[in-house]
């Protein structure tokens, strides 16, 4: 495979699963951070799931636009690490 | 990726559309379909074209389908009551092993003979989220990632666009066929954007609990929690009781869910969970085709004794906003206008998708047309295009050619009936790979005779013609997909015409460039 080739696959990967993992994360901290806030479970949850899809929308059109990868690659990395890290300090499963 | 962000966008656009475009149009295919499900299940399904109930039989004539689901140890059973657009009502239980349902007239009381077909709302309906691919749920992610694939097409062409608002008054029927292709594309994209991306939004909030199990964890022990919660249905969280126990009066219950709810309000389901148990649940779901938001209100009681257990609180504006997309996408309102709009506007969708093939391929046919990648979209396009029509079609012409009770090498009248579908899917992207160049035409051809033959063999086995559905109201279910399938039948022969002169064309040119040279 061509090293442009593999670009874009990489691109892509990056997109859908990096895109995927990193709104994850966004929609666990947003979650958390809003029954901690005091809102019922159900209400933040729900306000998650309806912005979700627009979040990873943004970020999987984010890597598309981007010239260099590495930007995107680590602010995912960063909203991962940090999403389960908050996570696994404060608490699990409510 | 590209040097500026718009081709990148533009690269985006090409190759999302065209390697996921074949799913999409399966979605958007079945879901248009499922916007009329019970009338199809009507056409397919004969002994339940029954004339509107003009009194609703009391809920405990359902008791002794309860009593069949007590004694096969189900772990629930429910019924559906019949309503403007289900002529019959439905029951259903299931236990560990297996899944009854039952149609029953609503007149009567009494069974109806099983149609031995999944008709829309079994087939055509979970087609459009699962793609009928149930292993560990590959469909609805599949689906997912369409969908995600979808918006980012709807971003990304609008941001291709150098002109959007003449493009929305352009079109060049005479022009060339490449031009015309992005005119239709164009139009049906633009003028039809609202619905694109709503449709598709609302529809990834629908599944979201499935895509997004990460962010329910983060609060909730599991994703079940969050769907009790959330659907005030908590009161399905009991112990496995005692046997023996009996369940009280379901009419007496129903009185006082709807004195609870005021306004009128009619169950459209009821459920018993742990029928015949010391922890049976009685649970209402309170009807909702009169507002577009889907707030079923679910008031319990207990099952032995018939004592208050639960209604959840007011929805929130949150859970409003979440059940009003769920009721824009999932149109269990009813309104007629509203519905037909929904149906042009979801063949819209299709036609959207369709020409964004045909571009891609009339772009390239030139430089490209001899190489793999380029034969392979072709043949991809025209069987996930006018081949899964095809395939519709024969679901519907198998369905009624197909006596009742019979079975093919131990598979069931339904299942031949799918088998039937996926046949013809599979023989027109067969022919479309092998003979590129008149696999339209050929396609067009098929669908125009396939419609005309579904109508003729509606008539034949049932007696019910358009003039005779069309004349009585509780037909026209029946006679609209009737008339459906002749306008579709009229237009595939108008598009096949179409088509063959300008082969005819092709070929007389390239004959003179021969005898030329």
């Amino acid at each position: 495979m061509s090293q442009s080739a593999l670009r874009v696959v990489a691109r892509i990967f990056l997109a859908t699963g990096g895109g995927y993992l990193a709104s994850s994360a966004v929609m666990a901290l947003f979650s958390f951070a809003l029954v901690a806030m005091g809102m019922p479970r159900a209400d933040a949850v729900t306000l998650g799931l309806l912005l979700v899809f627009i979040v990873y929308l943004c970020l999987g059109l984010w890597v598309f636009a981007a010239r260099a990868l590495w930007r995107p690659a680590a602010l995912f990395a960063v909203l991962v690490v940090a999403s389960y890290g908050v996570i696994a300090v404060f608490g699990h499963g409510g | 990726m590209k040097d500026d962000f718009r081709r990148s966008m533009g690269w985006l656009h090409t190759w999302a559309g065209v390697v996921l475009g074949s799913i999409l149009f399966a979605i958007f295919w079945m879901g248009t379909l499922s916007v009329f499900d019970c009338e199809i299940d009507q056409w397919m399904k004969p002994a339940t074209r029954l004339a509107p109930a003009a009194h609703a039989l009391p809920l405990e004539s359902y008791r002794p389908f309860l009593n069949e689901a007590i004694a096969a140890k189900a772990s629930f059973w429910n019924v559906t009551l019949s309503g403007e657009r289900e002529a019959v009502v439905h029951t259903h239980y299931g236990t560990r092993q297996k899944f009854i349902s039952h149609d029953v007239n609503p007149v009567t009381g009494q069974i109806l003979p099983d149609a031995g077909t999944l008709g829309a709302t079994g087939f055509i309906f979970p087609f459009h989220y699962t793609l009928n691919l149930e292993l560990m749920n590959m469909g609805e992610w599949l689906v997912g990632l369409a969908s995600m694939a979808m918006l980012a097409l709807c971003v990304t062409g609008v941001i291709i666009h150098r002109k959007i608002f003449t493009d929305f008054f352009t079109f060049r029927s005479q022009a060339k066929s490449r031009r015309m292709l992005l005119d239709l594309h164009n139009i049906s994209g633009v003028l039809g954007l609202p619905f694109h991306c709503i449709l598709t939004l609302s529809g990834l909030i629908l599944l979201g609990a499935t895509f997004f199990p990460a962010g329910i964890n983060a609060v909730y022990p599991n994703t079940r929690s969050y769907f009790f919660d959330s659907n005030g249905l908590s009161f399905l969280a009991v112990k496995h009781g005692k046997a023996g126990a009996s369940v009280v009066s379901l009419d007496q219950a129903a009185v006082r869910a709807q004195s609870l709810w005021g306004n009128g309000a009619e169950p459209h389901l009821v459920l018993v969970a742990n029928p015949g148990l010391t922890t049976s649940r009685i649970a209402f779901f309170r009807g909702t085709e009169g507002q577009v938001m889907v707030d079923r209100d679910v008031i319990a009681f207990e099952g032995s004794t018939g004592a208050f257990l639960s209604r959840p609180q007011a929805l929130g504006k949150i859970m409003q906003t979440q059940r009003f997309l769920s009721g824009l996408h999932l149109i269990e309102f009813h309104h007629w206008v509203l519905r037909w709009i929904y149906f042009v506007l979801g063949l819209g969708s299709c036609v959207l998708i369709a020409t964004g093939f045909l571009f891609w391929l009339d772009a390239r046919r030139k430089r490209q047309a001899a190489q793999f990648g380029f034969r392979l979209v072709e043949g991809l396009a025209a069987g996930s295009v006018t081949g899964i029509i095809l395939a519709t079609l024969a679901f519907f012409v198998a369905n009624r050619l197909l006596p009742v009770g019979v079975s093919f090498w131990g598979m069931e009248r339904a299942t031949v009936e799918i088998c039937a579908f996926y046949t013809v899917w599979l023989a027109a992207c067969v022919y479309g790979w092998l003979w590129p160049r008149s696999v339209w035409v050929v396609h067009c051809i098929a669908i125009g005779t396939l419609a005309i033959l579904a109508i003729v063999l509606n008539w034949t086995t049932t007696g019910d013609h358009l003039f005779r559905t069309m004349s009585h109201r509780y037909l026209w279910p029946v006679g609209g997909m009737d008339a459906v399938l002749l306008v579709g039948a009229l237009l595939a022969f108008l598009a096949a015409g179409r088509l063959l002169r300008r082969l005819r064309k092709q070929q007389h040119s390239s004959r003179l460039i021969v005898e030329a040279a």
